[in-house]
């Protein structure tokens, strides 16, 4: 049978570090993911369901729990395919909505699909 | 009245590494062990030596690759190379423009992403290139890590 804990605040067995719940849980990221640059697959993930390839250096992710609002902070990191050129290179986040999160990626000043994308969400579930 | 649990580390009773929480809606749960950090690091890249960290959780030691280039050694490895990195330049050694995007330069324990399919998975090489396509040593780095622990 599952064991549950309440309880508001931790501490450590001296009494010291003290964190209350609600810390851990809003602390706590809700969903992560690492995307192969095609953005037909996930490396690895959490709290994500399908990956929608929209098109060169673009994708749409979707959480297995949706966010209570469309307000999370979302961070993100791509590996570029490589690092020369003049352009501008950028990793941008793109529409969100409680369910969903968009990457787009450029190099040199236009879409490309990167080497990898990563991606964080931090916010409430609902 | 408040409760308070005083201890020094928590594992799950059906697997070790798998603690639920409940979301702050009620209406899911989540791993706590799955949404928890796993390395963060605040430093400066130096221009004039080896990368140095202000604060950080998971860093062992910094390699300095050249300029614009460094690579951060992590105390406890991931399991894995699928592991998500979030990172933020904020300012740079002598300059003001701040467009300037943090790349990863081929993570893991690899010369390039996905050369080797086993490693420590204990590394992750950074750089940092301007608009003209120069590396550049900026003062302000910030990375963050979430993925599985070894």
């Amino acid at each position: 049978m599952a064991s549950e804990l309440r309880v508001n605040t931790l501490k450590d067995a001296s009494g010291n570090n003290s964190v209350g719940m609600s810390t851990v849980a809003e602390g706590t990221a809700k969903a992560w993911m690492q995307a192969v640059g095609a953005g037909t697959s996930y490396n690895d993930s959490f709290n994500t369901s399908s990956l929608t390839d929209i098109g060169t250096g673009n994708i749409r992710v979707t959480y297995t729990n949706s966010m209570s609002n469309d307000d999370s902070s979302l961070t993100i990191g791509h590996q570029y395919t490589g690092t020369g050129g003049t352009g501008a290179y950028f990793a941008n986040a793109g529409a969100m909505t409680t369910s969903t999160h968009e990457h787009a990626h450029y190099e040199n000043a236009a879409l490309k699909d990167p080497v990898k994308y990563d991606g964080t969400i931090h916010g409430d579930l609902a | 009245m408040a409760s308070i649990l005083k201890v020094d580390e928590m594992q799950g009773v059906t697997s070790a590494g798998d603690i639920t929480i409940t979301s702050e809606g009620g209406s899911a749960t989540q791993s706590l062990q799955q949404g928890v950090n796993k390395l963060w690091v605040n430093f400066d890249t130096n221009t004039t030596g080896t990368p140095a960290a202000r604060d950080s959780l998971n860093v062992a030691s910094f390699t300095d690759n050249g300029t614009g280039d460094a690579t951060i050694s992590m105390t406890n490895n991931m399991s894995n190379g699928n592991y998500t990195i979030q990172s933020a330049v904020a300012t740079y050694h002598g300059q003001t423009d701040y467009r300037y995007p943090t790349f990863i330069k081929g993570d893991i324990s690899a010369d390039s992403w996905g050369a080797v399919a086993t490693g420590s998975f204990g590394t992750i090489t950074h750089a940092v290139q301007n608009g003209g396509s120069a590396y550049t040593d900026p003062s302000l780095v910030m990375k963050s890590v979430l993925g599985d622990l070894a």
